[in-house]
């Protein structure tokens, strides 16, 4: 059903986003995963600013993330990651317009990360961690 | 630090699918993401909330 497609998740940490990720990850083995997330800015850093890296992007205590890279390593499936920096206020308050005015880039390097690292009819599976796109809880 | 005077408000940003018209209004009970809004004015496209954020305002 979901061979050859790009898959999005929103809500990959829920209860159910967890469970169905890693049924995903298990019976369709994408090619590539792509993980987005926020992520806590340092000092100096800008509320909005994007980063690019390589393995999970999740937050927590790191069991979700260990999982994850236990799967994806399993499967030797590579994990790109996108993160966008914001204070513990921001992420806990209204979403500032500077983090959403980076839809479009974060947009363009999604589709950049998929057109670099994945061949035209493999599966991608792109993961907007908890409420990274925006989708109220 | 954060200021204890900053005063966040809500928006809505418009936009339509067709000619990419964009407005912005302030935010109300109902709205989300890609919610339908209306036809176009200037097209026949359909006009959905693209983006739900908050601008501050500091005394």
């Amino acid at each position: 059903m979901f061979k050859n497609k790009v898959l999005l998740i929103t809500g990959g940490t829920g209860s159910f986003g967890k469970k169905y990720t890693k049924i995903l990850l298990e019976k369709f083995k994408p090619n590539i995963i792509i993980m987005i997330d926020a992520a806590l800015k340092l000092e100096g850093e800008d509320t909005g600013d994007v980063a690019q890296g390589f393995g999970a992007a999740i937050g927590g205590v790191g069991t979700d993330r260990f999982k994850i890279e236990a799967i994806a390593t399993k499967h030797d499936i590579p994990i790109f990651a996108i993160v966008v920096r914001q204070s513990v206020k921001d992420a806990i308050t209204l979403m500032k317009k500077e983090i959403s005015d980076q839809t479009e880039k974060v947009r363009n390097q999604v589709y950049e990360m998929i057109t670099d690292n994945s061949n035209p009819n493999e599966t991608v599976l792109v993961i907007g961690v908890g409420n990274t796109l925006g989708v109220a809880q | 630090m954060s200021n204890k005077n900053e005063i966040i408000t809500a928006y809505t940003l418009l936009q339509c699918n067709s000619c990419k018209e964009q407005s912005k209004q302030k935010f109300s009970d109902g709205d989300y993401v890609f919610k339908e809004i209306s036809k176009c004015s200037s097209c026949d496209g359909q006009i959905i909330i693209t983006k739900i954020f908050g601008e501050s305002l500091t005394r």
